[in-house]
């Protein structure tokens, strides 16, 4: 490489573009949190060893921003957001938030501590195995017991009520794998409809109802994927809408996962003779409720106590405990990491 | 409930009653409490302070003067102070309610209600109406032929381990013989279930004695008969007092639930089993393989204090139920106890645990039950070594403890092998007055499980075999020495490693796992596979040998019950795993723990765009994928061979077969699939090799096929073929003097438009990209195989190192459209690590915790890595879903 070459290229690494990053604190509200601690990681382009790695450290501003620059190839690895008093914030390399855009903004809520408590939480997977989850049917769930109701457990309230239904779509496979698929020993003994179930794309649906007027549900468009508490720590007081159906494509399944971030839920309504709310009990899904493949399954926060929109779940205060009796597989997962 | 104990002479030869209730014995006094000191002014046997109770003269051996010293008239019954009264026949009285008195008339006896004169309205301590077990105290008379000192019955006891406790004296041995007593317990039926001679002469004074024994669940209700027998050389005068039949209250958490219930000890023999604490741990995470059995000086067991909390695994707790001894035998009034192991093999720690959370120290990151107060963090924690005698002297402030608490935990480890039990030992002015013994065998960990080593099963792409760098430990598939078959559910566990791990660092995390399961309750036949896994900088050799050693271990498992076989899996171990399922191994559950496979192998779908967008080579991504190597099978039709080398579905028996746990972590580090890793780049891949870097999985999926010049990892690759390289043969235009090669040129890659104009039977003879090593595969009917390599080999050969994967791995994503319960018995999950494999609301590790990129995160190997207590609630799903209590 001659001397030219070697300057024309020095020139080009001084004179490298630089790519802009704001981010962006605000509180449960959507007000500027000042003064948050930022912790900021770049990394450079297919550096594995991170040996390129560069750490930033400082605070937001009073209009919760902070702006830096850097280069073009460097991407954001990890970003830690705290703040005392509001719950913190996490994204790094494994929620996706590396890219090479000239201009890059990110929005954190950091949303604040209010008050943690015990809440009846639960992440449900709702299948049988051997037979799928019977379709067309109604099925009810009780927040407080953590169960189904009868035939299909032991709850007692009906909480909230499911009904899926699913079609057929096309296949998931090209005609030839298809048939080299039908030729695999392991698959000699699938039915028809199994081999369809497997390898066939389904539109799925999930009927959402209540048993008593005034229950009902909100599909929160509001969430926080990075942070602690992902949706806001205080159930709405009004507009829950009495059903809802959601609909799931095997081929678009993540997408339309992503677009249910979350629900408020309120239920046990009792009503006045003028149809005022007297009590009523509330509860969040954090995620989707999701029905895939004869698996219906989501996660809950419920509020034993009435009246009572609080859904920040004081961590270890699940008020949900194993039960030994029952197969665990049936139980979901009781260890909940986030309030 | 209790009443107050009586203290030591109180009157000799008065009281004795010996109550039992739910197994418990209690004993109370009728009289209250005196002086401690023994006086007998007159020298008749009677301390002075008996006969002021009893109101005799106690400067006169025969107050009545009717020639029958008091105490001979005490013993006979007759009054001492009635001259008239004199002794006269041998009779029996019952005291209390079911009194069982001997048959055999050559003992006298004393009517307790005589004895116990104006203090006998206390007797009326209502014996709890559940106790069958009475005891009336006797005296052997200088002319008693059998020379029986007691005899006394007991009913009702339930199956466990019991110390029988008693104060004994003989008190006018003026030769100074050494006396004994022979201690016989049987049952109804007659057996035996103690023959002992007491552990050390009599005294003229009162001492304790304790010697345990255990009543087995056949003998529950039977009635035992416990005699205490002087031996004949004896003086005429012994004494019992205060005879307590206690529950051993030596216990130890043999189903290791996390507490330890009342009474919880081995049964029928069998002792508590755990290993030597001969391996090497340090703080709260480390990525060290931990190898057990090094050199005793390198122990951790050699080392003062517990070494982190990685080291609790090596410890196992055991909680001292004995407030009733230590009300009894007091360190107050002398007593001392010791944890003594008779090959000096046993060290402890006093903690401030309860026997109801001694799980703790397996859960709570933060477990605060340490120090000399029982409420220090592990950093104060002191390990008591043994003296030569393999003695520890508990301290008073832990033995004072038991009492208030109810019991007290110490957590004992293993510097050495022992088939000797664990023994409490109560001591007084150097006699041992009682001791009870848990048994126990201790072995090193590698005595527990089974070993299969298939380092050797290995073949190289040409056919020869490669043999591993470090044989390891040799197969072991018989039954463990130290955790026979039969102390086990019939449940197996097969554990397989990652890439880079040699035979030796094989044997760490064998034991490492095995450990976690046993602790927390697995009741499975642990079996640890060995390959060889340990091929440098080479990965894509790995991955080759990880599919062959799939194939053998699938026939090497004809010692376990696949039915009733839970396989384990780390990293690219998963490879064998699934590969050992596909070759027809079924095991009864399949859990895949970080894995180093593309989520394409199990689900057959490689779709995804935004996956396989990130994991296609920076060069390639203008191309249509009909070029990539990862899709030339589509090329071929169903009936070719060809078909199959695709990582698409290649392990879809075990998603067809075999339920599956997906644990994954999305912030692990080597399976992750970052965006900014676009290609293999240049120098940092080097390093790359060796796994030790974030999203080192995908950086060797994008090494496939690649030359020294775009890598320098590619040097370490045994060869190279397909993948992201390029096809010479559809280069474009040459391109001279250019940048990157001064001296000459290049040539182009052919625009992705150009490309597209290749036809189907053109890319079966010319692949587009770099073509596969061995030639023949690019004939359109390819007629023959490799003379060395058969069918199987190509295809792995080909997986390897020439077919890139076009999904994430699915160490760090959930595996969607895995999820299937319409097949019986499958269940397949997907389990998120960072949420539901970690104990809710703890902190993480940070010292030893390599995630100076990722704080926090749940990095590859941290199922083993990370001290147990933070990432329990893995191994307890594990250990539930595997169904392996």
């Amino acid at each position: 490489m001659n001397l030219l070459s070697s300057l024309i290229l020095l020139i080009a690494a001084l004179s490298a573009t630089a790519t802009e990053f704001t981010l962006r604190i605000t509180d449960e509200d959507g007000r500027p949190v000042a003064d948050a601690g930022l912790r900021i990681v770049l990394g450079r382009r297919n550096d594995p060893r991170s040996s390129s790695d560069r750490l930033i450290e400082n605070k937001s501003g009073a209009d919760g921003k902070y702006v830096f620059t850097a280069d073009a190839d460097m991407c954001l690895s990890r970003i830690d957001i705290k703040k005392d008093g509001h719950y913190s914030c996490l994204v790094d390399e494994a929620d996706r938030i590396c890219h090479f855009d000239e201009k890059q903004s990110y929005d954190f809520s950091l949303p604040r501590r209010i008050h943690p408590a015990p809440l009846h939480a639960r992440k449900v997977r709702l299948r049988f195995t051997g037979t799928g989850l019977p379709e067309n049917t109604w099925m009810s769930y009780d927040f407080e017991k953590g169960e189904m109701l009868p035939p299909f457990g032991k709850g007692e309230v009906p909480d909230i009520r499911f009904r899926t239904a699913s079609v057929q779509d096309g296949w998931s496979l090209e005609p030839e794998e298809l048939a080299f698929n039908r030729k695999i020993p392991y698959l000699q003994n699938l039915t028809e409809e199994q081999f369809a179930r497997h390898f066939g794309h389904w539109i799925s649906k999930v009927e959402i109802a209540f048993p008593e007027p005034g229950s009902g549900i909100i599909p929160e468009p509001k969430i926080w994927p990075y942070c602690q508490l992902h949706m806001p720590p205080v159930a709405p007081e009004n507009n829950y809408q009495p059903s809802l159906t959601n609909i799931f494509t095997t081929r678009n399944l993540q997408a339309d996962e992503r677009s249910q971030p979350g629900f408020f839920v309120r239920t046990r309504v009792k009503m006045g003779a003028d149809g005022s709310i007297i009590s009523a009990h509330y509860a969040k899904i954090v995620g989707p409720i999701s029905y895939f493949r004869d698996n219906l399954r989501f996660t809950y926060y419920y509020n034993a106590k009435p009246n009572d929109r609080g859904l920040e779940l004081a961590l270890n205060k699940n008020q949900l405990k194993w039960d030994k009796g029952r197969p665990l597989d049936e139980q979901g997962e009781l260890n909940i990491n986030e309030p | 409930m209790f009443p107050t104990l009586s203290p030591r002479h109180l009157m000799s030869g008065l009281t004795c009653l010996l109550l039992a209730h739910s197994g418990f014995a209690v004993s109370y006094s009728a009289a209250p409490a005196a002086s401690p000191t023994v006086i007998d002014s007159d020298g008749d046997g009677l301390t002075d302070e008996d006969e002021r109770r009893l109101g005799t003269d106690p400067f006169n051996p025969d107050t009545d003067g009717d020639g029958f010293d008091d105490w001979e008239e005490i013993m006979a019954g007759s009054d001492p102070t009635d001259p008239r009264d004199t002794p006269k026949t041998v009779q029996h009285v019952s005291v209390g309610a079911g009194l069982a008195a001997s048959s055999t008339p050559t003992v006298k006896h004393l009517p307790l209600s005589m004895l116990m004169g104006a203090s006998a309205s206390s007797a009326s301590s209502t014996p709890p109406p559940s106790a069958e077990f009475s005891s009336v105290q006797y005296f052997a008379p200088a002319n008693a032929p059998e020379h029986l000192a007691a005899k006394l019955t007991a009913i009702g006891f339930k199956a466990g381990a019991y110390v029988l406790v008693w104060e004994q004296r003989a008190p006018f041995n003026v030769h100074n013989e050494i006396q004994t007593y022979e201690v016989t317990i049987r049952t109804g039926s007659g057996r035996t279930l103690l023959q002992r001679k007491t552990p050390y002469a009599v005294t003229p004074f009162w001492k304790y004695f304790g010697l345990s024994f255990e009543l087995l669940k056949i003998d529950e209700g039977e009635t035992l008969t416990i005699e205490i027998i002087p031996d004949r050389s004896g003086p005429p005068r012994y004494e019992v007092l205060q005879v307590s039949l206690l529950k051993m209250g030596l216990e130890v958490d043999v189903d290791r639930d996390g507490f330890i219930a009342p009474g919880e000890r081995p049964t029928g023999g069998k002792p508590f089993r755990f290993w030597t604490n001969d391996d090497s741990d340090e703080g709260e995470s480390q990525e060290r393989a931990d190898v057990p059995g090094r050199p005793a000086s390198q122990t951790d067991a050699s080392r003062p204090g517990i070494n982190g909390l990685r080291d609790l695994i090596d410890f196992f707790p055991i909680n001292l139920n004995l407030s009733r001894f230590v009300q009894i035998l007091s360190p107050a009034n002398g007593y001392q106890y010791f944890l003594c192991n008779e090959d000096g093999a046993l060290q402890c720690v006093e903690t401030g645990l309860d026997a109801l959370n001694v799980g703790d120290i397996h859960r709570d990151p933060d477990v605060h039950a340490f120090g000399p107060d029982g409420n220090g963090a592990l950093s104060t924690a002191s390990v008591g070594c043994p003296d030569p005698q393999g003695r520890i002297e508990l301290s008073k402030a832990f033995i004072n403890r038991i009492v208030q608490k109810n019991g007290g935990v110490l957590l004992v480890e293993a510097s050495k092998p022992t088939v000797h039990p664990l023994r409490i030992e109560i001591m007084n002015a150097g006699q041992v007055v009682a001791s009870f013994e848990l048994p126990v065998a201790i072995s090193s960990v590698e005595g527990m499980y089974r070993h299969l080593n298939l380092n050797f099963c290995t073949r190289d792409f040409d056919g020869r075999p490669v043999p591993p760098r470090k044989s390891g430990r040799t197969t072991m598939t018989h039954e463990p020495t130290n955790l026979p078959d039969a102390e086990t559910a019939n449940r197996w566990v097969l554990m397989i490693h990652g890439y880079n791990v040699d035979g030796d660092t094989a044997r760490g995390w064998h034991a490492e796992s095995f450990k976690r399961l046993y602790v927390m309750g697995s009741q499975a036949r642990f079996v640890g596979v060995t390959w060889n896994g340990d091929t440098g900088l080479d990965y894509h050799k790995a991955v080759f040998h990880a599919f062959q050693t799939g194939d053998t271990l699938a026939k090497s498992l004809g010692f376990v019950d696949p039915a009733r076989t839970v396989l384990m899996a780390h990293s690219l171990g998963n490879i064998v795993a699934a590969q050992s399922i596909q070759a027809g191994f079924t095991p009864a559950k399949y859990f895949l723990l970080n894995a180093a496979l593309p989520t394409e192998a199990l689900t057959g779908d490689a779709t995804d765009t935004l996956q396989a967008t990130q994991m296609t080579e920076r060069q390639w991504r203008g191309y249509s994928r009909r070029l990539f190597a990862a899709d030339w099978y589509k090329l071929f039709p169903v009936d070719d061979q060809r078909r199959s080398y695709t990582w698409s579905n290649c392990f879809g028996r075990a998603r067809f077969t075999v339920p599956l746990v997906n644990c994954y972590s999305p912030g692990e580090d080597v399976t992750n699939c970052p965006a900014k890793t676009e290609d293999a780049a240049v120098l940092s891949t080097l390093w790359a090799g060796r796994a030790i870097d974030y999203g080192v999985w995908k950086t060797q999926e994008m090494l496939k096929g690649v030359g020294w010049a775009r890598s320098l990892a590619s040097l370490a690759m045994e060869r190279g073929q397909g993948g992201w390289g390029f096809n010479s043969a559809w280069r474009g235009a040459y391109v001279p003097g250019a940048q990157s090669n001064g001296a000459g040129g290049y040539y182009e890659h052919i625009a992705p438009s150009l490309a597209d104009k290749i036809n189907v039977s053109q890319l079966m003879n010319h692949s587009f990209f770099q073509p596969f090593a061995e030639k023949w595969l690019h004939d359109i009917r390819p007629r023959r195989p490799s003379p060395l390599l058969d069918d199987r080999l190509v295809r792995y050969d080909l997986l390897a190192r020439g077919v890139p994967a076009m999904t994430f791995a699915a160490g760090a994503v959930p595996i969607t459209g895995m999820e299937n319960a319409q097949l019986p018995a499958l269940g397949h999950e997907n389990v998120n690590l960072e949420t539901e494999g970690r104990i809710s609301g703890a902190r993480w590790p940070s010292d030893g915790h390599k995630g100076e990129n990722a704080p926090g995160r749940w990095l590859h190997s941290d199922f083993k890595n990370v001290a147990l207590p933070f990432v329990n609630p893995l191994f307890q799903l594990m250990i539930n879903r595997g169904q392996l209590k």
